[in-house]
Formats: C-alpha cells, sequence, structure tokens
C-alpha cells in the first residue's frame, strides 16, 4: 500500500460491532471523511452449493432455506421455481397464491426487521424496539401458517406444503387491518422524525447512473429512482395478476429520489404498505383446488430422476433479485446449483456510497443495502493456509469458462 | 415526534410478556425462590406447530422412507427382528433435526409425529432427551446381518 502523507488506512472487521456479519472492510480516511474503500468477503462461506449437489431435490430445498435466516423462502423460492421450469411443472393456482401470500408476510417482516436494525445503527433504539414490537404480529402469523417463526419450510417443488385453513382467513385479516392501523403512526415515526432525517439525508448516495453501472437490485435500486422489481419485470406466483403492482419508488409520496439512505427507508415503508396490500388481494381472489402437484416425496424425486435440463428461478426477496440455476441430469439431485443472492450485486454499490462519508455514518451505510454476507459468501479462496489472492476480471472469467467445460463433461451434453 | 412519545408512555401500562432476571444477588434457595414468585409462561404455540418429535415403534415398518427425505440425516437405521422377521427401526437424533417435518409427511404410518414442545435444551448432544427412540434401540437392536458377499472361510 503506498504511503500517503494526508490519508491514513482504517481497516475495520472481518468482526466488528457494527456489522451483523463478517466483512472486513479497508478504508483510507483523510481525518474524518473516506476518500477510499475496498472490501473483503469471504469469512462465512460454507460450501452450501457443494452440499446440495450431495443432496435430494427435497433435501436441497431445506438446506438451501438455510443460506439466509431472513430470506428463507425467498431462496428455496428460486430453486423450486429453477427446478420446476426445468422440468416443466406447472403449479396449480392456490398454491401460487399460497406462496406469495408467505412471500409477502416475509418481506413485511424482512422490511420490519431493516428498520429497526437501521434506527439501532443510527442510535435511535426507541424506535428500534418499536420496530421489533410491531413484528411480533407478523411473525406470530407466521408461526401459524407455516409452524415456525424462520425456516418456514412451506416450499416443495410444485406446490406448497400447507394449505391456508378457513380459520386462518380471520387471524391474517386482523394482522393486515392491524398494520393498515400502524401504518400511518409508524410512517410519521419513520419518516417525518427529525433524528431520523438528520442522520440519512444526503447519506450514502448511489446515484441513477451509478445504481445502472453497478447493477444494484432491489430497494437499493429503487431508492436511486430504478423501477426495477423482479415482481413486476419477470411476475411469477400470483403476481402477474395483480395490475396495480409497480415499482415502490420515493416519487410515490411526492420526493425526487436522491438515492441516499433515506430514500431507502422511503422505499421500505413503501413495499411494506404495498406487501399488506398484495396479501389482502391474494386472500379476496384465492381460487380453490389442489395445493401440490405430487404430494409423495418419494414419488416426486423419481419423477425429477428422469428430468435432463438446466432451469433458471428468479425471485425478488426483500433485499432484492435472487436468481438460481439448476442443472439437472437424471440424478436423485441437481447435479449443478448456482445462487445469486442480492447483497452480491448491491455490495458493489457500497464503494461509491462510502466517498466522501463520515466514519460515523460507516454503520448506517453499510446496514442501508440490507446486506446478507452469509447469503453472498459463494466462493473463497485459501492458498497455503492463508488469504490474500486476488483475481483480475479476465482470470475470474477464464475459471468460469474452465469450470463451464468442467461441468458439461461431468454432466454429459446437457 | 409526538408519536413516538405516546408509545414510550404506553409501553408503562401493557402487559409483561418477558421475565426479569429473578434475583439480584443469589437467594439462599434457588427453588424456594423460583416457587415463591410465579413466572410468567411461555407463549403458547400455534395448532400445527412444528416442535418436537414423536416415534411409535410397534407402528413403523422400516421402510426407510424417512432416512431418504432427511435433509440434515438425523434418522438412523438399526436393525430389528420383529415377527421372527429381520427389519428395521430409526432412532431420530434431535440436535440435527431441523424440524421440517418431511418425515412426518413421508411416512405411510404415520409412525412420527410433532408435538408443540420446543423446550429441549441439554448438554449432551446424545443424551436420551435428545434422542427420540433411544429406548427402544437398547431393548431391541440386534447384531447387523452379515452380508452374503462376504467371502465365506
Amino acid at each position: 500500500m503506498s504511503k500517503s502523507t494526508s490519508t491514513f488506512p482504517l481497516s475495520i472487521g472481518p468482526t466488528h460491532p457494527a456489522f451483523k456479519e463478517p466483512v472486513k472492510f479497508s478504508f483510507e480516511v483523510d481525518g474524518e471523511k473516506i476518500v477510499r474503500t475496498d472490501m473483503d468477503f469471504g469469512y462465512t462461506h460454507r460450501g452450501i452449493e457443494h452440499v446440495a449437489r450431495e443432496r435430494n431435490f427435497i433435501q436441497v430445498i431445506y438446506l438451501l432455506e438455510r443460506i439466509c435466516g431472513i430470506c428463507s423462502v425467498s431462496h428455496p423460492m428460486a430453486y423450486c421455481l429453477a427446478v420446476e421450469n426445468a422440468a416443466g411443472i406447472e403449479v396449480p393456482p392456490r398454491a401460487k397464491y399460497v406462496r406469495t401470500i408467505i412471500g409477502e408476510l416475509e418481506r413485511l417482516h424482512s422490511h420490519l426487521l431493516w428498520t429497526g436494525v437501521a434506527a439501532h445503527e443510527i442510535g435511535f433504539d426507541t424506535l428500534f424496539l418499536h420496530t421489533w414490537d410491531i413484528r411480533e404480529k407478523v411473525m406470530d402469523c407466521l408461526e401459524l401458517l407455516t409452524g415456525n417463526r424462520v425456516n418456514y419450510a412451506m416450499l416443495t417443488i410444485g406446490g406448497v406444503r400447507r394449505d391456508i385453513a378457513p380459520e386462518h382467513y380471520g387471524i391474517l385479516e386482523e394482522t393486515l387491518d392491524y398494520y393498515r392501523e400502524l401504518y400511518n403512526r409508524t410512517r410519521e415515526i419513520l419518516l417525518e422524525d427529525l433524528t431520523v432525517q438528520m442522520r440519512c439525508r444526503d447519506i450514502g448516495v448511489l446515484t441513477y447512473e451509478d445504481a445502472v453501472a453497478l447493477c444494484a437490485v432491489g430497494p437499493t435500486a429503487r431508492a436511486s429512482g430504478l423501477p426495477k422489481d423482479v415482481r413486476i419485470d419477470y411476475p411469477c406466483n400470483a403476481y402477474p395478476d395483480i395490475e396495480w403492482l409497480r415499482p415502490a419508488s420515493p416519487r410515490d409520496i411526492g420526493k425526487e429520489p436522491r438515492g441516499d439512505v433515506f430514500d431507502r427507508m422511503i422505499v421500505r415503508v413503501l413495499e411494506m404498505k404495498q406487501s399488506v396490500e398484495i396479501v389482502g388481494f391474494c386472500l379476496d381472489n384465492m381460487p380453490d383446488g389442489e395445493i401440490v402437484v405430487e404430494s409423495k416425496a418419494i414419488k416426486l424425486i423419481n419423477q425429477l430422476k428422469k428430468v435432463k435440463g438446466d432451469g433458471l428461478g428468479r425471485y425478488e426477496a426483500p433485499r432484492g433479485e435472487v436468481a438460481h440455476f439448476d442443472i439437472l441430469d437424471e440424478r436423485e439431485g441437481p447435479a449443478q446449483i448456482k445462487v445469486k443472492a442480492p447483497t452480491y450485486s448491491n455490495a458493489a454499490a457500497w464503494a461509491v456510497m462510502f466517498n466522501g462519508a463520515e466514519i460515523a455514518d460507516i454503520p448506517i451505510i453499510a446496514a442501508s443495502i440490507d446486506p446478507c454476507i452469509a447469503c453472498a459468501d459463494r466462493m473463497t479462496v485459501i492458498k497455503n493456509g492463508c488469504g490474500g489472492l486476488s483475481f483480475t476480471a479476465e482470470e475470474l472469467h477464464r475459471l468460469s469458462v474452465e469450470k463451464q467445460k468442467r461441468i458439461k463433461a461431468t454432466c454429459g451434453n446437457s | 415526534m409526538l408519536a413516538s412519545v405516546y408509545k414510550i408512555i404506553e409501553q408503562f401500562f401493557t402487559e409483561k410478556s418477558t421475565n426479569l432476571f429473578p434475583a439480584k444477588r443469589k437467594p439462599a434457595s434457588v427453588s424456594e425462590f423460583l416457587a415463591r414468585k410465579p413466572l410468567i409462561a411461555p407463549v403458547p404455540t400455534p395448532p400445527d406447530y412444528r416442535g418436537r418429535l414423536a416415534f411409535d415403534y410397534q407402528a413403523c415398518i422400516g421402510c426407510a422412507m424417512c432416512e431418504k427425505v432427511c435433509p440434515a440425516r438425523a434418522i438412523e437405521m438399526y436393525p430389528v427382528i420383529e415377527k421372527e422377521k429381520r427389519t428395521k427401526r430409526i432412532v431420530i437424533y434431535l440436535a440435527r433435526c431441523t424440524f421440517c417435518s418431511e418425515c412426518v409427511k413421508v411416512c405411510p404410518r404415520d409412525a412420527i409425529t410433532m408435538s408443540g414442545d420446543f423446550m429441549m435444551a441439554d448438554y449432551d448432544r446424545n443424551s436420551p432427551s435428545l434422542v427420540v427412540g433411544l429406548e427402544e434401540r437398547r431393548k431391541n437392536e440386534v447384531a447387523p446381518e452379515e452380508k452374503p458377499d462376504t467371502p465365506q472361510e
């Protein structure tokens, strides 16, 4: 590292109380101002893709649920969509609606969780406890519908595992009314309180051009004015039926998007409202019928064993787009599986956001993209027992071409 | 601003759902102390909660389907002799279990069921409270069958 008289390096991480997960930041600071940012990932690599290749189709669902504790329906959803895509399975309409309801309830609780974390990062702990308190209601609702607060085990290939029983409708409607009533008060605390505005306005700015160039996804992109949402662009489940669904934007409440932390908060608050309305729509228009194509797991595995081909599944997780690419090769489980988590796309935007920020704003800027490092860690390089290897773009491209050839050789000519 | 103040005041009048740490310093007798002051009970679980597994030894037919679908590989098969026939039964290691209820659903005889019990903490992962079907295993397990392809002297 070159030595400079005006700046000095500041290293934060891999484990630091300001971050919820291990990630290492190397900043160059000039006084209080950050002039350059470097990031280092790979401290929570668990080899999930490798483990998934040694398990059968049913086992993989529960493994992928554990990629991320908060998006624990988004990853299996993308995987199920990918396998259904490859095998040509058509999901029954009722299952599509149940999937949408569970996905939207998850988005609601994830955004409430994020709001609490963001409030905690700016030192506003009253708001943190308030949002986590109102989050309990949706967690109870999910527990009632799926049997657990996290890791819902709700999805299976070709449908869902549990139906929404008639007695659940009343409780769900009650929960939605609770959130509709709370919306105005919560919005007032979040979006009109001076404490939040002072710490979040014009902090961690990601401009529209940068968001396009760095391929930001999810609320991070939408806060920069990018109308990008997988639910609308590549609709799956019940989303094609919801005609009024539009990507949330700060323009909805009459503010021009600036791409700062506050805009990300606005987008998430609006999306919470959107989620409540989507769940309401699904409950009103719930079709009757089957909830799964093949309910017997062993039979399903034997059916998928005959399939050869590949499929891509895309789904809008609370944090952004999650994509799974699966190759099926007449085996009991997926021959290859590739996971693209939203944080992988958004992490590059950090480098721009941190530029010009102050050291005290590091936690809130880092938290503003709702990072899930464990989701994004897909590769780690170790040489002679220590890290520190770096690759250029050309080398990475060459390695990926080599790997693609290797996969093709092992999977026949699929 | 007013909304936050209102929320804080509201908190003084809501019913508590958590227990404070019960003592400031160590009481003379812990059990006596706890009995004197009743604790707030845990929130009840919903009807279809995925809690502790129960295994019905008599209903099981040893088809090994649960072992095949178990994502955590928490189910182990052991040989037994039932009705003069060689078959297999299972034990479930709850310390490994992910509580996905896939085995409950796949079982053709409903030999595995789930309850609402979630308090399972223990110091030893192989303790009898964390291994479902351990008692039956101790009672009924027989030596594994000799493989026919092993060379005979």
